[in-house]
């Protein structure tokens, strides 16, 4: 509907041009003819209407900007148009206009004006019945909404018609009689058409209609027009030519020259004309506009069909059709030469929908050739009704010129609305399409806030590595010289344990069996038991009495072990660990000794931590020593051997060793004293000479300790051998 | 050096009669190789070796050799109670140190009783194929009469002296995963194992005495 508005418009601006202006005229008048001819065509030449719509749509901008007031009325009367298409009462209206074609090229200079009359009557009465009638009517009130739309789906609908009548031209000229069957038929194909081709063309359309507001409000658009006119003129020259041949074959009486010629060629011509001025004054707002609908508009123009070169191959095609037909053919070969170049682009785009075409074919050239045909009989006596009224009603929308303005004004606002919508939706589109991961992206500097911590707790996490890598270093240093650790390494500590549980067994024996003894039994053991625990009180060993440095540990040992074990000591204890282990802490220290004394150089480190070893090895040696002893006791049941004296040689033999450990820390922190002594920094060898001392103190408790554990089992064994004599 | 991390630690005990062989293969589990003269046992020796039962479970396994001497044995049955595992060795060249495996078996038994223990029959000096007293049969048919596993080891050889400790070992964590064992206060057979002690030696104090672990 929108196109048989704007074709009202052109129309109306035609006449109104040619009236104040010639130029102006031959091109506007010329315009406003195609479109008034489209018009007033109707239902019966709705393909080359369509076409001519399509073409218009693209120019519409510069018509839109020429007559915005007068668009508003075509709209108006458009809407009116189309109702009154659909209804076949103007059926005969539409035949009128058909055969105006065919006389425009006989009558031009004339027709055009009567065209164009006729046209604006036969709309302008229908519009001015369906202005009247607009509001009350939801139909008419819709189109001004979907304008573009019903556009895009007229050109569509237009094209496949076209395109079916180029096809069917052959069959259509011996189809006259179906008239009747037109009007109704001829819109359904065009209801499908539109839902499958009005997309993508809607889309376009709608594009270009919120060009048109802008551009005319840019001002450029009128002074386009007139510039870009003769620019595109040439392709419309082109088109003439051709035509003009055409028209001098088939009709002589077309000789008039360019204006028959262009009456007749002006429906081809003037459709590339429309579309190239379009598609340029299009490009124009482009460059104004911005890149961002460069795409957009390249498209319309594909769309379009602005390529000059297929249009004139496609115009030559109508020629050829045209020679063929007869002379009412030579008309509708007109239109639908102006159609084809067109539909062949359309084509392109709408191959899928020219299949549907194809199908419908079987009863679209009934109604085409109907349409077409019959009418341009019918159509010159309901043409100059038409262009009558037409005149009147032309006049009479001088006065509607102020409401036009309102109208415009209010579609600038709302084409300018549009405008900045699709503009934002635009560079959306845009942003979107060149960074598909924008989100994404988004997304990642919305969390750069919390990158920072990220590499804040990395960098933590590797200063936590690194101290905990050296810590473990210094652990592991320590666990080298760790008293505790060395100790247990050399089983001291399943010693002690199993000394302890040999001690625990023990003594709940001892318990049990005085309590199963009677008085006299007590009495005569009680002695010993005093003497044996008096024995493990062991005084101020911490002051050893033995001052003497060289002790000589091995017969010390031998001695006290002998009295321990009544003489029957197996060779392994004597021979035992304990033995093995002293002698050796001796070599080194012996060895050490006499390296400080040759002068080379001794780690205070090293020195501490074979401190830390010796004493460990010796003490856990010592607790073995021990716990063997206790499990001798307590199996050496049969001799007579007086137990207080075991106690004593053991407790002899716990001063032995203690002594032993007291002297190899001496001998150890002498070295270290030495080694301090000869060092740069002594503090640093100071801790370790008094962890040595420390760590000495250990060992004398632990060895001391485990005497303690012994006194149960001696008291048990004592218990035993008592019994046993009894 | 032994690493002083693990998981846990399972005391495992060895008897059987005197000289079938218990503390070569300690030995030879403990320190790689085969000690041609060994003295008889007096009471208890001590043995650890860290193993991993699983990938990155290390646990130490506290060795108690027993004496296998009958006059050492009032004494080695109070160990008994402190074990998790138990290996029951006995001389394929001597049928006597065979047949008295079911003693010892029932004094273990007997002793570890309230605390679950995994068993193992060990036929030692399988090397000593010539002088084979004991077949491989008899050993395998008496274990599963028990419901016990079987291995024949040789300190020698080293046949399956790893995989007899390493199958106890594997067991006893199992039962502990399982639940069926745990770590109780009073009792030594598993023991907690110290990851990382954090002391150093500027801390370090006398330990405690009564064998607690550091």
């Amino acid at each position: 509907m929108s196109d048989s508005e704007e074709e009202f418009a052109s129309a109306d601006e035609g006449e109104e041009e040619s009236t104040n202006s010639q130029p102006k005229k031959s091109q506007t008048g010329q315009l406003g003819k195609k479109e008034e001819k489209t018009k007033a065509k109707g239902p019966g030449v709705q393909s080359v209407e369509r076409k001519e719509s399509a073409n218009q749509s693209g120019s519409r901008t510069q018509q839109l900007t020429k007559s915005t007031d007068q668009k508003q009325k075509a709209e108006s009367a458009a809407k009116q148009t189309a109702n009154s298409k659909s209804s076949v009462t103007e059926k005969d209206d539409k035949g009128s206009v058909g055969q105006s074609k065919a006389n425009p090229g006989q009558q031009q200079p004339t027709g055009k004006g009567k065209k164009v009359r006729k046209g604006k009557g036969a709309k302008k009465a229908a519009g001015k019945t369906d202005e009247t009638d607009r509001n009350p009517e939801p139909v008419v009130v819709e189109k001004p909404e979907t304008t573009t739309e019903k556009e895009t789906e007229k050109s569509d609908t237009e094209l496949k018609s076209t395109t079916m009548d180029v096809e069917l031209k052959d069959n259509e000229s011996g189809m006259p009689q179906e008239t009747t069957s037109q009007p109704s038929i001829p819109e359904q194909p065009t209801d499908t058409a539109k839902a499958e081709v009005a997309k993508p063309m809607a889309e376009l359309t709608a594009e270009l209609s919120c060009t048109e507001p802008s551009a005319s409000t840019a001002g450029g658009g009128v002074q386009d027009k007139q510039t870009e006119k003769p620019h595109s003129m040439s392709p419309q020259d082109g088109a003439k030519s051709i035509f003009d041949k055409l028209a001098g074959a088939t009709h002589k009486e077309e000789k008039n020259g360019e204006k028959g010629a262009g009456s007749w060629g002006s429906w081809g011509g003037w459709g590339t004309s429309l579309l190239s001025t379009a598609s340029k004054s299009v490009s124009t707002f482009t460059s104004q506009v911005g890149e961002g609908f460069s795409t957009v508009l390249e498209t319309v123009e594909a769309s379009l069909g602005a390529p000059s070169p297929e249009e004139l191959a496609n115009i030559e095609k109508a020629e050829e059709a045209v020679k063929e037909g007869e002379g009412e053919e030579g008309n509708k070969q007109s239109a639908d030469e102006s159609k084809q170049p067109e539909n062949k682009d359309q084509r392109a785009a709408e191959k899928s929908t020219d299949d549907k075409g194809t199908e419908d074919t079987a009863e679209k050239p009934v109604t085409e050739s109907s349409q077409e045909a019959p009418p341009e009989q019918d159509g010159s006596p309901s043409e100059a009704e038409g262009g009558a009224g037409g005149l009147g009603g032309w006049f009479s929308s001088f006065g509607k010129v102020t409401k036009k303005l309102e109208d415009t004004g209010k579609n600038i606002m709302t084409g300018g609305l549009d405008v900045l919508e699709s503009i934002g939706k635009k560079t959306m589109d845009v942003i979107s399409e060149k960074d598909p991961g924008f989100a994404h992206t988004k997304g990642l500097f919305k969390d750069k806030g919390s990158k920072p911590n990220l590499s804040q707790m990395l960098r933590e996490a590797k200063e936590e590595a690194e101290e905990k890598a050296k810590m473990e270093e210094e652990h592991k240093e320590a666990q080298k010289a760790h008293f505790g650790t060395l100790f247990d390494e050399h089983q001291g500590l399943a010693r002690l344990e199993a000394l302890e549980m040999l001690s625990n067994q023990s003594e709940a024996k001892v318990q049990g069996t005085l309590g199963s003894l009677t008085e006299d039994q007590l009495q005569s053991i009680k002695l010993e038991l005093v003497m044996i625990k008096e024995a493990f009180q062991l005084e101020d060993l911490d002051e050893p009495e033995d001052d003497e440095m060289d002790h000589n540990f091995a017969k010390l040992m031998t001695e006290h072990l002998l009295v321990v074990h009544a003489g029957t000591t197996p060779d392994k204890l004597n021979k035992g660990e304990l033995f093995m282990v002293q002698s050796k802490i001796r070599e080194y220290l012996k060895d050490s000794k006499e390296e400080q004394e040759s002068g080379s150089k001794q780690n205070a480190k090293d020195l501490h931590r074979s401190a830390i070893q010796s004493l460990a090895e010796l003490t856990s040696a010592a607790v073995g020593q021990f716990h063997k002893a206790g499990e001798l006791l307590l199996l050496q049941q049969d001799d007579g051997a007086n137990f207080a004296d075991r106690a004593s040689s053991l407790a002899n033999l716990t001063r032995v060793l203690c002594t032993e450990v007291g002297i190899i820390s001496n001998k150890f922190t002498q070295c270290m004293n030495a080694v301090a002594a000869n060092s740069e920094d002594p503090d640093s060898i100071n801790p370790l000479i008094t962890n040595v001392y420390l760590e000495a103190g250990n060992s004398a408790t632990y060895i001391q300790d485990a005497f303690q554990l012994l006194l149960p089992v001696m008291q048990m064994a004592a218990l035993q051998s008592h019994a046993n004599r009894d | 050096m032994v690493e002083p991390i693990f998981e846990y630690q399972f005391r495992l005990i060895l008897i059987g009669d005197s000289t079938v062989g218990k503390s070569s293969l300690l030995k030879y589990f403990t320190e790689g190789k085969f000690s041609e003269v060994c003295d008889p046992t007096v009471g208890v020796d001590f043995f650890a070796r860290l193993i991993e039962v699983k990938p990155g479970v290390r646990v130490k396994l506290q060795l108690w050799d027993t004496a296998g001497q009958e006059r050492f044995r009032a004494i080695t049955k109070s160990y008994y109670r402190n074990s998790v595992g138990a290996l029951l060795v006995y001389d394929i060249t001597k049928r006597v140190s065979f047949e008295n495996l079911t003693g010892w078996l029932e004094e273990a038994r007997q002793h570890i009783e309230p605390n679950k223990a995994v068993f193992l029959v060990v036929g030692h000096k399988a090397d000593a194929e010539e002088d084979r007293q004991v077949t491989t049969r008899e050993g395998k048919l008496l274990a599963e009469h028990n419901g016990l596993k079987f291995l024949e080891t040789s300190a020698v050889t080293g046949l399956n002296v790893e995989e007899c400790f390493l199958t106890v070992a594997r067991d006893v964590y199992e039962l502990l995963e399982q639940g069926k064992i745990t770590v109780e206060e009073g009792w030594e057979g598993v023991k907690n194992g110290y990851a990382r002690p954090r002391e150093t030696f500027h801390v370090m104090e006398g330990e405690p005495e009564g064998g607690g672990c550091c």
